[in-house]
């Protein structure tokens, strides 16, 4: 017994000599992100920084599920601990506020860095209050992928250009009857149910919103939003589209690539899914914008950007990693290997390369009439609107009344914060 | 005859144990079969049970996505800190309970045994905080820290101290030792299925908490395999067969461990339930 | 006689003093982490606790909250079905399993080893592989439905059903745990009570609720509080199981995960607070209430 106990503190002391590791000199700096499917691309030009500035500065990548990232970020933040350097998108509102993050003007500045470079919108979109937050990375637009195989199985036209939603639900009906005939499986639409690339687009091209300009009021429970989502509904219903239960459960664009569907509305931040496809390496991946609702097919516009930690130990070393990633060389990168659209401008010409499989231009091309995502910075509210969208999906509740009330509710928020 | 017992007797009784053992061990070959096949194979439709080849490959991929044998270190380092403190610290104030009068001692302990039916979400938001008050978010300090003080440990290494007959304790004190010394070298050996049975119960709860760790700790190279494995589930599901095979390397090692040591995991356990 | 009392009392102070310090370790251990935070907990309830900053009092203002919000009545809803069903079929299962496992028949340790391994599994890996099997176009028990003839269920997608998945996973990973534990009962229980029995003419049924069952009410009371309490406070299969943002998840929610989501995904940790603290007082009522009501079933050795 006492053997055993010694034994364990001796072992104990080993493992604390061994886990406190050596001093060095070196600056130990840190990106975080999520999206695994990036993080190979990201670490060569992380590999390429350290090389260039070996023995001065060490970056290394943490990567954490997209499900929990923000959560262990608002941890990382309080505690001081935080990665150095972060991926950021809409949420930047909410952590300038509370100046857990450093704006990147003075450096800008004593770099003379050259913000034209990139997409003015992309670089607006980090500039709050006359401070630039972060460095623009990326862009993501949504559009619409079809199976060459299934139509040509099936004997149905390709999309056109300029299509229409009815044009759409009209090719997905005959679609449908012919999988039924030969007692296919598939469905002719398919898509992922979270706002950007689904939903969020429809509200906004029907005539809706999500949250106003101003951001003080949602529009959510808007007739033309009411309609946007009961046209999902109608398509579901009318065996256009998988039902609820299986979008929900399976993503949309696994669906697809399994050659389980028609047509997949699809974000860009799964183009290289897409690329390494079975069905895209058979060149059998079409791409083409969205149909237009009423008059309108725009995007949603998203994208990321890189924001340096109020509380890094390193914030010059930060700096230059950022300027680094962010910079034409690295962007290209990314863009040959078709990860993210570079919101560098000069990069962006590496994107349409990279995709031997893919039509990519027509990606590029959706950003020209695109919205950026809606957002106010505050997310209070949205859980009332996004449950209510999902319980209108699911048909729990008829769409009008779900919506309704998930925007009265979601409205009540709003005006507590707003005081209105 | 004999047949005839086998067939009304023995016989039925197989069959059951068969079946609860199907249900029991069936999913995990579920796994097993998932993990070697490829993407294609595990969304075929009708379900195909048996991969054309056997894909070694998803390991590798797995492998190399996430750092098991940090997990697997990170999850042993715990247990062991986490088993050998709160042995000496629980065992020790157990004997203090069992043994030692000293005032207020019933009702102290009657207050801990109150605090013990507190479910653990309470102390959750405040012990994080103290955390990030402590600098020691995202460590293994922090993981160790709040499990070393288990109440119900205290409990049951009591019961095991009050079933030890007090003429020894008295039979040593008139030879002159001290208190700690016959806590140390009478009484403790004496309790050794009570620690093992403790060793036990932390080592499953350690393997199993999920919340606090992922609540408490940032980096992957931080997570015990729970919590390392709940992350593997993160934004790409899609491929079933590398999630298996993850899942399938996070359990086998238990699985093997088990069925070497049944016969002390299974005591362990149960004498922790009976003196429940 | 002086010398006596003298030697009495410095001894008795020694033993005080040996009591404390013994205890200390713990005691101080037990304030840090659980006194001082259960009592900070209560604090926070009664304020507004963000992700930064600094608390602000606001009164009774979240446990108002909690009266008017019909996430949390859901959450009850469905922890109280998770737990009185759950309770039920995992003790049935577990003793009847158990029994069976108790049989003299060859064999007899791989049959336990079997049925033990969801035992020692860890909560993750289960979670991850149920998530997979109850998948509703690619799932094997779905396949299995189809093939008897039934129609595929919605397991994990679907409000109606995906309560029941829950379940089902959660005395699947239950029972075999349990079932080491009775067991352990069954074999402590002396065989001349079956003796007796068995003189008097009893059968194989009546052994068993007449002899097993009776003096198995200890642990059976036992098994019932840690399974009710455990139960109480289920997350990490809805976590693992259930995709965020869909209705499923709603409606599966557990008060635990409700606590979750509140504290760390909407960053309102003082409503969070108030909440566990709810769920506090409802499982002491409910292990008091079992305590009491212990006197009426349940069998000690006399």
């Amino acid at each position: 017994m006492k053997k055993m106990m010694l034994f364990g503190a001796v072992c104990t002391l080993i493992l604390l000599a061994a886990g406190c590791g050596k001093q060095n000199k070196v600056a130990n700096i840190s990106l975080t992100m999520w999206d695994e499917a990036q993080s190979p691309i990201i670490q060569q030009s992380i590999d390429k920084f350290n090389e260039e500035h070996k023995g001065k500065i060490a970056a290394n990548i943490e990567l954490v599920p997209w499900d929990t990232y923000w959560t262990k970020l608002d941890a990382s933040l309080e505690t001081k601990e935080a990665a150095d350097v972060m991926w950021m998108n809409v949420y930047l509102t909410k952590y300038a506020a509370a100046e857990v993050v450093k704006p990147l003007d003075e450096y800008i500045q004593k770099d003379k860095l050259d913000l034209s470079q990139y997409i003015e919108g992309r670089v607006n979109a980090y500039n709050l209050d006359g401070k630039q937050y972060a460095l623009p990375k990326g862009l993501d637009t949504v559009f619409v992928a079809y199976n060459k195989e299934i139509f040509d199985r099936y004997g149905i036209e390709y999309p056109k250009e300029g299509w229409t939603w009815d044009d759409m639900r009209t090719m997905a009906a005959e679609m449908r009857d012919k999988i039924k005939e030969a007692g296919g499986k598939e469905y002719p639409i398919v898509m992922e149910l979270d706002d950007q690339p689904s939903w969020m687009n429809f509200v906004v091209q029907n005539g809706g919103n999500y949250i106003s300009e101003d951001g003080k009021t949602t529009g959510m429970g808007m007739d033309q939003s009411v309609e946007a989502i009961q046209n999902m509904v109608d398509l579901m219903n009318e065996e256009l589209m998988a039902p609820y239960t299986v979008l929900s459960e399976t993503k949309g664009t696994d669906l697809f690539i399994s050659g389980q569907g028609g047509i997949v509305f699809i974000g860009s931040w799964k183009a290289s899914v897409l690329e390494n496809s079975t069905i895209g390496m058979n060149g059998n991946i079409g791409l083409i914008q969205m149909p237009s609702l009423n008059g309108s097919n725009s995007s949603v516009l998203g994208g990321l950007g890189y924001c340096l930690s109020a509380t890094s130990k390193h914030p010059d070393e930060a700096w230059e990693l950022i300027k680094y990633i962010t910079s034409e060389e690295s962007l290209y990168n990314e863009a040959i290997n078709g990860i993210d659209i570079p919101a560098q401008i000069k990069a962006q010409e590496g994107y349409v390369k990279n995709f031997k499989n893919l039509n990519a231009q027509v990606i590029l091309d959706a950003a020209v009439t695109g919205f950026p995502y809606q957002s106010n910075g505050n997310f209070e509210w949205t859980s009332y609107v996004n449950d209510a969208v999902q319980k209108a999906l699911s048909q729990s509740a008829p769409v009008k009344e779900s919506l309704v009330e998930g925007a009265a509710q979601a409205q009540a928020v709003l005006d507590k914060i707003y005081n209105q | 005859m004999k047949i005839k017992k086998f067939m009304k007797e023995t016989l039925p009784v197989h069959i059951m144990l068969i079946l609860f053992s199907v249900i029991m061990v069936g999913p995990f070959l579920w796994m097993f079969l998932t993990s070697i096949k490829t993407y294609e194979e595990t969304i075929r439709i009708p379900v195909q049970f048996f991969p054309k080849a056997v894909q070694w490959v998803n390991y590798q991929i797995v492998y190399h996505k996430f750092p098991f044998l940090t997990l697997y270190f990170n999850t042993f380092f715990v247990t062991l800190i986490t088993i050998i403190a709160q042995l000496l610290v629980v065992s020790l104030a157990a004997y203090a309970f069992s043994r030692l009068d000293f005032p207020g001692r019933n009702i102290i302990f009657l207050l801990m045994l109150g605090l013990m039916m507190v479910p653990g979400q309470i102390f959750i938001i405040p012990r994080f905080q103290l955390m990030v008050q402590l600098n020691i978010t995202n460590t293994l300090t922090a993981l160790i820290l709040p499990g070393i003080f288990n109440i119900f440990g205290v409990f049951m290494m009591r019961q095991f101290f009050s079933s030890i007959p007090k003429e020894l304790d008295e039979a040593a004190l008139i030879d002159g030792c001290g208190y700690f010394v016959i806590y140390w070298k009478i009484l403790l050996p004496l309790t050794k299925p009570g620690l093992v049975s403790l060793g036990i119960m932390v080592m499953l709860n350690t393997w199993k908490e999920l919340m606090w760790p992922i609540i408490v700790n940032r980096s992957m190279h931080k997570m015990t395999l729970s919590a390392g494995l709940a992350m593997l589930i993160g934004e790409h599901t899609t491929y079933y067969e590398q999630v298996m095979a993850g899942a399938v390397i996070s359990v086998l090692p238990m699985i093997i461990i088990f069925a070497i040591f049944q016969k002390q995991f299974v005591a362990g356990i149960a004498r922790a339930g009976l003196k429940g | 006689m002086n010398k006596k009392k003298h030697g009495y009392s410095a001894r008795k102070r020694k033993e005080a003093v040996t009591g404390f310090l013994f205890i200390a370790p713990m005691m101080i251990g037990l304030l840090v982490f659980s006194a001082y935070a259960f009592f900070q907990n209560i604090y926070f309830s009664f304020n507004k606790v963000g992700a930064f900053g600094k608390p602000q009092f606001i009164g009774f203002d979240n446990y108002i909250r909690i009266f008017a919000d019909p996430n949390f009545y859901i959450a009850l809803k469905n922890t109280l079905f998770y737990t009185v069903f759950g309770v039920s079929f995992v003790i049935i299962f577990s003793v009847i399993i158990a029994n069976t496992l108790n049989k003299k028949v060859r064999g007899r340790t791989f049959y336990r080893v079997c049925i033990f391994i969801p035992a020692i599994t860890m909560p993750a890996a289960i979670g991850i592989l149920w998530r997979w099997m109850l998948n509703y176009k690619f799932g094997i028990v779905n396949y299995i439905l189809e093939k008897i003839g039934l129609q595929p269920v919605a397991w994990l997608s679907e409000a109606a059903t995906v309560k029941w998945a829950i379940l089902l996973v959660l005395v699947w990973s239950m029972v075999s745990y349990y079932v080491i534990i009775m067991l352990a009962g069954m074999q402590g229980i002396d065989l001349s009570y079956y003796e007796a029995a068995r003189v008097d003419g009893a059968g194989p049924r009546q052994l068993f609720f007449k002899v097993t069952i009776p003096l198995l009410t200890p642990i059976i009371l036992f098994s019932t509080i840690m399974s009710m309490i455990g139960i109480l406070q289920i997350f990490d299969f809805i976590y693992l199981m259930i995709q965020r943002d869909t209705i499923a998840y709603q409606y599966s929610m557990s008060m635990v995960t409700y606590f979750y989501e509140l504290a760390f995904v909407k960053d309102l940790r003082g409503y969070a607070s108030a909440v566990s603290i709810v769920l506090c007082i409802i499982i002491m009522i409910i292990t008091i209430i079992q305590m009491y009501l212990q006197k009426y079933w349940v069998n000690y050795d006399n």
